[in-house]
């Protein structure tokens, strides 16, 4: 089981909805960790707190933040989010029932591809066209050109960068984009708000250069990506990278869904 | 590509921007330059020489160069009640044909000789005008100010230029985190130099908000700085109606601006203020006012006018995001035509409720 007392993930700051939302649907309460966080909504501002204790709060990437820890940093950064020809989209946040490290174990499973086995099940297989590596903070990074983003697109090359057992952000370009812009990457990423043990609210956004007005709809209408996917029934390269690179930084994430 | 030498444009085309009304001059101008306020005054408008006159008891807006040799006609007088040109007495009509030409009395009138009149409007005491009303997708900005029995004085300043886009100095009035840095003990305290993300709507063309500084600030500020919570209603694409709840007395004080585009590189800029307070002379907040435009310029001035895709935006930078994405939408719109130019403009989007 998760255990929330790991110090990396008690520190980390974490999204606690889209400001609209909370607005238009009057949310008062959420939780985290097996804590209610009470939401007081300000005109200018949302202010969550426990017990009656206010929490720190920033606003970032279309979501609030907070934290029960006290983080070396804000939340993670993702400038590209903010460049104004990109179309940014709250693609969802729903629940599921999986822990958060889950949620991105079968998030990883989707630079393979679309997971096929030979139906052999459990054995090891290995799925080639990837590139596994950390960066100079140390988080996992793995290359795909076969990753299958559902609305956003299948067969992609995609980067994945995952730097908390609560986050990971793809790098990839969208179908949509004309030529042009080469260096330039669009976005999808997933935040995880733990619950309680077991417990996760997915919130999934994306951040796309220039994307036509019609593909807003059509992305949220799909079938969610990466929301509690369960990982392929095998481990590939790109799994067993995350699960020892999850090892490392909070053993027993893993431990149970 | 050197992105710094080679910057890409927010906005390829701003041809856009005929479609909106943007202010002139002020009747006050238009007093001083020919009797009975009926002018003529010259103007420029997106790089438009327009010249001001009332004729046949309406304000007009003509192109400023008369048909025979291309001399401004703002440099002319009204004859006849007709806009006489000042080099060969060419004279013109209220819809901007030719009624006259000294030269060949006897010879029929050549159908050329007239000059394109625009759509013109008073109000607010500002000349209001619309170089391109093919679309009529767009009205004069709301000025709450106006009409307003609240307010005791409505004060209608003296335009003025600066060499900046009207874009900039959109955002530079409505920019929060340039207090702390350009405003100091003026308008802001250093101190609150992280400004808040504030949700922001789309309403009928409106970019609104609302912001609310730090009370504490009372202490540092000087009392004339109009410290209060701030009520944005901003009319793309140029305009913002700031309707301040002041701090130190609970009273309205608006400051209402818009920017208007001389061409990419240089605006003229209007401003009514409106207060309670009978007995407080103009110049009070007029000087005020002074203090704080002399901040920003020379600052405003070193940016270039077009606003650049490679600019780095901020998560604090929210309100000139959401203000250079909607004019992107709004260019983009009116390359697909009117209906597209509407659906960019009037489509209503809440993040406040």
């Amino acid at each position: 089981m998760t255990t929330f007392a790991d110090g990396i993930v008690e520190n980390a700051w974490y999204p606690l909805g889209s400001p609209v939302d909370i607005r238009r649907h009057g949310i008062e309460h959420t939780r985290l960790m097996g804590r209610q966080i009470d939401l007081e909504v300000h005109r200018t501002w949302i202010s969550p707190s426990v017990d009656g204790q206010a929490l720190p709060v920033t606003e970032r990437l279309g979501l609030v933040w907070t934290t029960l820890g006290r983080p070396n940093g804000p939340p993670q950064q993702l400038i590209e989010y903010y460049e104004v020809d990109r179309t940014t989209v709250n693609v969802s946040s729903a629940p599921v029932g999986l822990a958060g490290p889950k949620v991105l174990e079968g998030a990883v499973g989707l630079l393979d591809g679309s997971g096929q086995s030979d139906g052999a099940g459990s054995r090891q297989v290995a799925v080639g066209g990837l590139g596994i590596d950390r960066d100079e903070h140390g988080a996992l990074r793995i290359v795909s050109d076969r990753a299958n983003l559902g609305t956003l697109g299948a067969e992609l090359a995609c980067e994945a960068r995952i730097v908390t057992p609560y986050s990971a952000v793809f790098a990839f370009r969208h179908p949509s984009r004309p030529p042009g812009q080469e260096h330039r990457q669009d976005l999808f990423a997933i935040f995880c708000q733990p619950l309680e043990a077991g417990l996760t609210v997915v919130h999934r956004l994306a951040a796309i250069v220039d994307l036509p007005a019609g593909e807003v709809d059509r992305i949220r209408s799909g079938r969610p990506i990466a929301q509690g996917d369960a990982p392929p029934p095998f481990e590939t390269d790109a799994i067993r990278a995350y699960r020892t690179w999850i090892d490392g930084i909070s053993p027993g994430a893993l431990g149970t869904g | 590509m050197n992105v710094m030498l080679n910057p890409r444009s927010l906005v390829e085309d701003r041809t856009y921007l005929r479609h909106f009304w943007h202010p002139v001059c002020t009747l006050a101008e238009l007093e001083a330059a020919g009797p009975d306020g009926a002018g003529p005054i010259g103007a420029k408008l997106l790089g438009e020489p327009l010249v001001i006159v009332k004729l046949d008891g309406r304000m007009r807006a003509m192109r400023d160069r008369c048909a025979h040799r291309f001399a401004k006609l703002s440099g002319g007088k009204i004859v006849e009640n007709r806009l006489q040109c000042p080099y060969h007495g060419w004279q013109y009509n209220a819809d901007g044909r030719c009624g006259k030409i000294p030269a060949a009395p006897s010879d029929a009138i050549p159908r050329k000789a007239f000059v394109p009149s625009y759509e013109c409007e008073v109000k607010y005491d500002i000349v209001w005008v619309r170089l391109d009303s093919s679309w009529d997708a767009t009205t004069i900005p709301h000025c709450g100010a106006w009409d307003n029995d609240e307010y005791k004085k409505v004060i209608v300043a003296q335009p003025y230029n600066w060499a900046s886009s009207a874009e900039r100095r959109w955002e530079n009035f409505t920019d929060f985190s340039h207090f702390a840095y350009v405003h100091p003990g003026t308008l802001y305290d250093p101190a609150y130099s992280e400004p808040a993300i504030v949700p922001m709507d789309r309403v009928d063309g409106e970019l609104r908000f609302f912001m609310e500084p730090g009370k504490d600030m009372l202490d540092t500020l000087p009392p004339d700085s109009p410290l209060g919570s701030w009520t944005y209603r901003a009319a793309m694409p140029f305009t913002v109606n700031l309707d301040i709840r002041l701090y130190k007395n609970d009273q309205p004080f608006l400051l209402w601006t818009t920017s208007s585009p001389i061409d990419d590189e240089n605006c003229r800029n209007f401003m009514i203020i409106a207060h309670t307070d009978p007995d407080m002379p103009d110049s009070t907040p007029l000087d005020f006012q002074k203090l704080v435009l002399a901040e920003d310029q020379p600052v405003i001035e070193t940016q270039p006018g077009d606003l650049s895709l490679e600019e780095v935006s901020l998560p604090t930078d929210k309100v000139s995001n959401q203000y250079r994405k909607w004019l992107r939408e709004l260019a983009m719109g009116a390359m697909e035509g009117r209906e597209g130019f509407r659906k960019a403009l009037l489509t209503n989007t809440y993040e406040s409720v």
